[in-house]
């Protein structure tokens, strides 16, 4: 069991793939989920939203002035759903066992980090392209338009590759894109993986079982 | 006879707990995900790792609420502890989900009697 923390200098960023247990682990396309790390350390990803409700039934609805919701039918399919980007904060309530690093390990939720060194100016772009993404999310499809496709936009907008994912557009298709194109440049860890918030910057931490 | 309550899980962060529940457990299975998983990516809202649904009662909370019937999807880990048949601790945040739902942050099992409601008070959720 070791812990480590990495800091992020305005010099590398990463990738993590959710659900990948080792840098050789080829998850099936269903327990995949590609999130990003910025060039100050804070984890970023984008998301399908369903569209109303829970799980199962009607509408939610207000009851006797309560304003408390019923049990609702969602859109949970991953097609024709709005994009949205979480960060930090979203996915501290969203996605819990991806940034809480005792979540994760209760939870079991393993993932492969993609450090990825960069040039300053890489960097910048990429993080201005997130903001551009957060401020204007479009629209999510499990199939070409999901978490790994707007990921990769991010990583060629800021010049960091130069093509799109070679074959389907799956967050481990577009992690071994980058050990192919950034080769020299990058850096595997897997393990359960936190964030915490020092200052205006974010530590990333990996626990390995 | 009312409708079923929908409450969602969501993590803390950090938001202080407005209403603690005392429920009775109907039931607890695991959430069907429908083919392939289709129905719990993890790249789409409303995932959770595991997922699993509990059904049931509020025994005792705010008057709007106790007596209601409601079901809540929380991940594999946090249903562990808990039993169809037996009593827990529900505690919600002050937020709204979108979709106007209940939020759900902890969960934990409770005491069968009169001694539950002395738990409940005591209860330091979400450190559960």
């Amino acid at each position: 069991m070791s812990i480590t923390y990495y800091t992020f200098g305005g010099d590398r960023i990463a990738l993590i793939v959710r659900g990948k247990n080792a840098a050789d682990h080829d998850p099936s396309v269903m327990a995949q989920h590609a999130d990003c790390v910025l060039s100050n350390g804070a984890p970023i990803g984008f998301f399908g939203e369903p569209s109303a409700g829970g799980a199962s039934g009607k509408l939610p609805s207000s009851i006797g002035g309560t304003g408390r919701g019923a049990v609702g039918k969602s859109n949970k399919s991953g097609m024709s759903m709005a994009g949205a980007v979480y960060d930090f904060r979203a996915l501290r309530r969203e996605r819990e066992a991806y940034v809480e690093l005792s979540v994760a390990e209760g939870a079991n939720v393993v993932s492969t980090a993609l450090l990825i060194q960069v040039t300053p100016e890489e960097a910048a772009a990429f993080d201005k392209s997130w903001a551009a993404m957060a401020a204007n999310p479009g629209s999510f499809h499990l199939l070409g338009s999901n978490c790994s496709t707007h990921a990769s936009q991010v990583f060629r907008e800021s010049g960091i590759l130069s093509a799109g994912i070679p074959g389907l557009d799956t967050p481990n298709n577009l992690y071994k894109q980058l050990c192919t194109e950034r080769a020299g440049k990058v850096t595997s860890v897997s393990g359960w993986i936190g964030f915490t918030r020092v200052g205006s910057a974010y530590k990333m931490i990996v626990k390995t079982p | 006879m009312a409708d079923t309550l929908d409450f969602k899980w969501e993590g803390v962060a950090d938001r202080p707990i407005a209403t603690k529940l005392l429920v009775r457990i109907d039931s607890l299975k695991k959430t069907s995900t429908g083919l392939f998983g289709l129905g719990n990516s993890p790249s789409v809202g409303g995932y959770q790792p595991d997922p699993h649904t509990l059904r049931g009662e509020v025994v005792s909370g705010p008057a709007v609420l106790a007596g209601r019937k409601f079901a809540l999807e929380l991940p594999g880990y946090k249903a562990k502890a808990l039993t169809a048949g037996a009593q827990a601790g529900l505690g919600l945040v002050a937020d709204r989900s979108k979709e106007g739902r209940d939020i759900v942050v902890c969960v934990a099992p409770a005491p069968e009697g009169a001694a539950a409601a002395q738990w409940l008070a005591d209860w330091h959720c979400p450190t559960d």
